[in-house]
């Protein structure tokens, strides 16, 4: 195996690092129930099976992984949209499960989500100006008239709209213009960490990375912390610290952004950087692609032993028996979860 | 590269295509004009609203008439003109002589009936077999396209296969009649990386095999990359650039395919700020008089804003590399670099 700089590897697994976010063996298994007048429960959905990692405070980190691998749930249950099945997530060193309701939601302030969509997200029936102050009136904030909207231009501003569209509706812009609306909301309270669940994947090539420009220089000036879920890769290489690929509910690797991308230890990973395309015609006559076979597994019913054995070009005998490998720190800061590799 | 020693299958004239909504009139396609030739895999990149699908749906007389009119152009492909064929001959061209996979395999397929009885239809219709027969080659279909147990299958329906075998599903009934093109429209951006891996390796082989020309519509200039012989870039219904691959993307003299290419975040490369096109494309119910590109383009010149510009070859390039703009990109970089050093 390679060895990495020593440098950069201590730095990036300094444990002295302030944590803001952590998260504890967070399962999130939906039921399957059966039955017409007795429901009763047949198996579940384990959309998020045992995870755990923590967020520093300042970084974005990055959760990629293909549909159906448990990035959005795991987002949605960190933010307690979901209830999660078992484990822990603690915010600001509370546990969010125990809290009662009233600390609840004043901690919600510190806790935004930008959603994929920005059509389906925000009520076609209301201003952009109550879409944006809406956070603040449920949470009795700048409850000034006047101070409340030039609190909401000031945001608008900030977000790259111009304040005069305050009282138009949300028809009335384009998809990128949007997802600045949806930025905007999130940023009404003043967060401390926001999930970006997917916050460009909708948008068109040469809008997304002015949205990505946007998130980059908010987080400068405002100091937040970002969980970024995509599916582009790319991307999350671009704008993420450090990086968290999921397969079928689980971590199987967790590293430096840098790290990760230039010596992926998991199999899949290492398929899932091959398989995209490069815009460069002469990268791509020379890469070698690693086509892994077959499709995901139902995660009602995942495979004994490791999750990825049924499309890993290297399995062996191990990794078809339970207990399925455990996400170990491989080199400093470097997690993964695999037989080969432990 | 470029194959223009072969022949011209399909030649694309002054294709103009209009909507004519409640809302106005949409100018979708503004005389887009193209050859492909025998055996060529033409990319064709832009974005939502450039006008890449419409054009193709065209084409293949697909769009639907009203709220849509071909305004003008003709669409020859082995010398007749498609949009001059009644809907029972163009009915014998589609499926046929030409396929068309699309974007959402999902809403392409019959939900009601059997995978099978959907590729067998085709078969029966154009190529005059019987049941079995049918049945026997769609299976050998299934099977040439990596679905596993493929006669059992026959008789599954779309929902129990997953999307990637459900496109699978679609390019297998695409090639049943060994069609000369084949069109395909977005075929693996609703699938995940490791699945569009396995779609483009197989569409690869497949075309060799077949010996099938492919235009291949897609927003995405990685797959283009590694795939097309040829690309084409077109935004607000117009081509904007057009050559081999390789000069298309290394020699790029096209002011919005040079803003798609720095606006991308790289894989293989470490993050620098990107470099964002400002603003959004332009509402193509009211067409900008010059270059559409012209308000969101920072070497544009006052021509730009005046004058339509006009698809020609550049100067000094690559012979069949062709670029509409009035400004000389080379040349503007050249002084940008010059300035920056200066700085």
């Amino acid at each position: 195996m390679a060895a990495l700089p020593a440098q950069k590897s201590r730095q990036s697994a300094s444990g002295s690092r302030d944590i803001i976010l952590r998260v504890k063996n967070l399962k999130k298994h939906f039921p399957i129930s059966s039955g017409f007048i007795i429901q009763r429960q047949v198996g579940a959905v384990r959309a998020v099976d045992d995870i755990s990692f923590d967020v520093y405070r300042g970084e974005t980190l990055g959760l990629v992984g293909e549909s159906g691998c448990g990035k959005s749930t795991t987002g949605r249950t960190i933010l307690q949209l979901y209830k999660p099945t078992a484990g822990s997530v603690e915010f600001e060193g509370k546990d969010l499960a125990t809290l009662p309701p009233a600390e609840m939601r004043k901690m919600r302030k510190q806790m935004q989500i930008i959603f994929q969509d920005p059509f389906a997200s925000l009520n076609p029936r209301m201003t952009v100006g109550s879409i944006v102050s809406e956070p603040l009136q449920i949470h009795s904030m700048y409850t000034g008239k006047n101070e409340r909207q030039e609190f909401v231009e000031a945001l608008l501003q900030k977000v790259g709209l111009n304040p005069y569209f305050i009282n138009r509706y949300p028809h009335e812009f384009s998809g990128g213009q949007r997802q600045r609306i949806g930025i905007a909301r999130a940023l009404a309270l003043n967060p401390s960490f926001i999930v970006c669940d997917e916050p460009i994947s909708a948008l068109d090539v040469s809008i997304q990375a002015q949205v990505v420009n946007l998130l980059e220089q908010l987080q400068d000036e405002l100091g937040l912390t970002y969980l970024f879920i995509a599916h582009d890769l790319s991307m999350v290489r671009h704008i993420c610290d450090r990086v968290a690929v999921m397969y079928l509910g689980k971590i199987v690797e967790l590293g430096p952004t840098e790290d990760v991308y230039e010596n992926p230890l998991h199999p899949y990973t290492q398929a899932l950087l091959s398989a995209v395309p490069v815009p460069d015609p002469t990268v791509e006559e020379k890469r070698q692609r690693i086509i892994i076979r077959g499709d995901l597994p139902s995660p009602a019913n995942p495979p004994p032993g490791c999750n990825f054995n049924t499309r890993c070009p290297v399995e062996f005998e191990l990794c078809h028996h339970d207990p399925d490998p455990p996400l170990v720190e491989v080199l400093p800061g470097h997690w993964a979860a695999c037989h080969r590799v432990t | 590269m470029a194959q223009s020693d072969r022949n011209v299958l399909l030649e694309v004239k002054d294709l103009t295509v209009r909507f004519y909504t409640q809302e106005g009139i949409v100018y979708a396609v503004n005389g887009v004009s193209y050859n492909l030739h025998e055996g060529e895999t033409l990319g064709i990149v832009g974005e939502s609203g450039s006008g890449k699908s419409v054009h193709a749906l065209a084409m293949m007389g697909l769009i639907p008439r009203p709220p849509g009119r071909i305004e003008a152009g003709q669409v020859l492909f082995e010398g007749r003109d498609l949009l001059k064929l009644t809907d029972d001959q163009m009915r014998l061209v589609r499926g046929k002589e030409i396929a068309m996979i699309f974007q959402d395999p999902m809403t392409s397929l019959n939900p009601v009936l059997t995978v099978g009885t959907q590729i067998t239809e085709a078969l029966r219709l154009h190529m005059g077999m019987n049941n079995d027969q049918a049945r026997k080659r769609a299976a050998e279909l299934l099977d040439l396209v990596g679905i596993p147990d493929a006669m059992k299958r026959l008789d599954d329906y779309p929902h129990q296969f997953s999307g990637g075998m459900r496109q699978r599903v679609m390019i297998a009934m695409g090639l049943s009649c060994n069609p000369k093109l084949l069109i395909a429209d977005e075929p693996t951006t609703a699938l995940d990386v490791t699945i569009q891996a396995q779609i483009i390796e197989l569409v690869k082989q497949l075309k060799d095999e077949f010996n099938m020309a492919m235009i291949w519509i897609t927003h995405d200039l990685g797959v283009v990359a590694g795939l097309a012989d040829v690309v084409q870039v077109m935004y607000a219904g117009a081509v904007a650039e057009r050559g081999p691959t390789r000069e298309v993307f290394t020699d790029t003299r096209n002011a919005y395919t040079l803003g798609l290419l720095r606006s991308l975040p790289r894989l293989d490369k470490k993050g620098q700020r990107l470099v964002q096109i400002e603003g959004s494309p332009p509402d193509m119910r009211i067409p900008p008089k010059g270059d559409a590109f012209a308000p969101r383009n920072p070497y544009a010149t006052e021509r730009c804003y005046e004058e339509k510009p006009v698809l020609l070859p550049v100067p000094g390039g690559h012979p069949e590399h062709l670029s509409a703009n009035w400004y000389d990109l080379r040349e503007a970089l050249k002084q940008e670099a010059v300035a920056e050093k200066g700085v």
